[in-house]
């Protein structure tokens, strides 16, 4: 299983540099050709940034559940946030809970756009921008 | 060039979809309902296949679903870098405000 960071939607949906390849990547995991989660931090991060754009609690909710329609949300455990705010490799607390999600998940290959912020656990999971995900494909 | 145009297509269009929409629902009175559904929908379809094509020029095998094409480009732009201080300020906004109604 993959695991996406939410910069990859929100790339599509603000067409940003890079969008054909993430719109390509959340293609792949929506038509099941490939399995695909995101932690539940993500799917919070989803919904935030809707409201960021204006749409009142009812529409952002709507909206997050039609982003996410094909990927399993993954577990946010206790473990996990004990792990990750205990990591201090990370700088971002966000970073680090991403990463020990995709380690409690048996995830095997995070894709982001921050691959820098995760320079650091690059021997202990697979970091991979959309782009390098799709030409190992 | 091709690129900047496909941009400029792809808000253009988006803001005609928006303005049909709008023309649609607040003045009914003044326009053909149908035809005006009809215009959405083709102005729509030719948004979606431009979006398809730019993609299959760079990944031909991959021909994304038509409801993601739909989302993209909906929202302003937001640099990547500067996620994590948006989302600091959405978060302080709308969840760490005090509720101090009574």
């Amino acid at each position: 299983m993959i695991q996406i960071d939410a910069n990859l939607f929100e790339d599509v949906i603000r067409k940003r540099q890079g969008w054909k390849a993430s719109s390509a990547v959340i293609d792949l995991v929506k038509k099941g050709d490939i399995a695909g989660g995101l932690s539940a931090w993500t799917v919070a991060v989803i919904y935030y940034f809707r409201r960021r754009s204006g749409m009142d609690d009812r529409s952002a909710r709507q909206r997050t559940a039609a982003i996410l329609k094909g990927f399993t949300v993954l577990d946010l455990t206790a473990k996990i946030v004990a792990l990750a705010l205990d990591d201090w490799r990370f700088s971002g607390f966000e970073d680090a809970l991403q990463f020990h999600t995709a380690r409690e998940n048996g995830v095997g290959i995070f894709v982001t756009r921050n691959v820098r912020h995760f320079q650091v656990v690059k021997d202990e999971l697979t970091i991979l921008t959309p782009e390098d995900f799709l030409a190992q494909m | 060039m091709s690129t900047v145009i496909a941009r400029e297509f792809d808000r253009a269009t988006l803001a005609y979809l928006s303005l049909l929409e709008k023309v649609t629902e607040h003045m009914p009175s003044l326009f053909d309902r149908t035809r005006l559904e009809r215009v959405r929908k083709e102005v729509e379809e030719l948004r979606l296949e431009a979006l398809a094509a730019e993609i299959r020029a760079e990944y031909p095998d991959i021909e994304v679903d038509r409801d993601l094409l739909k989302m993209v480009g909906t929202e302003p732009d937001l640099p990547l870098e500067e996620e994590p201080q948006a989302l600091a300020a959405i978060l302080w906004e709308l969840v760490g405000r005090i509720d101090d109604s009574d």
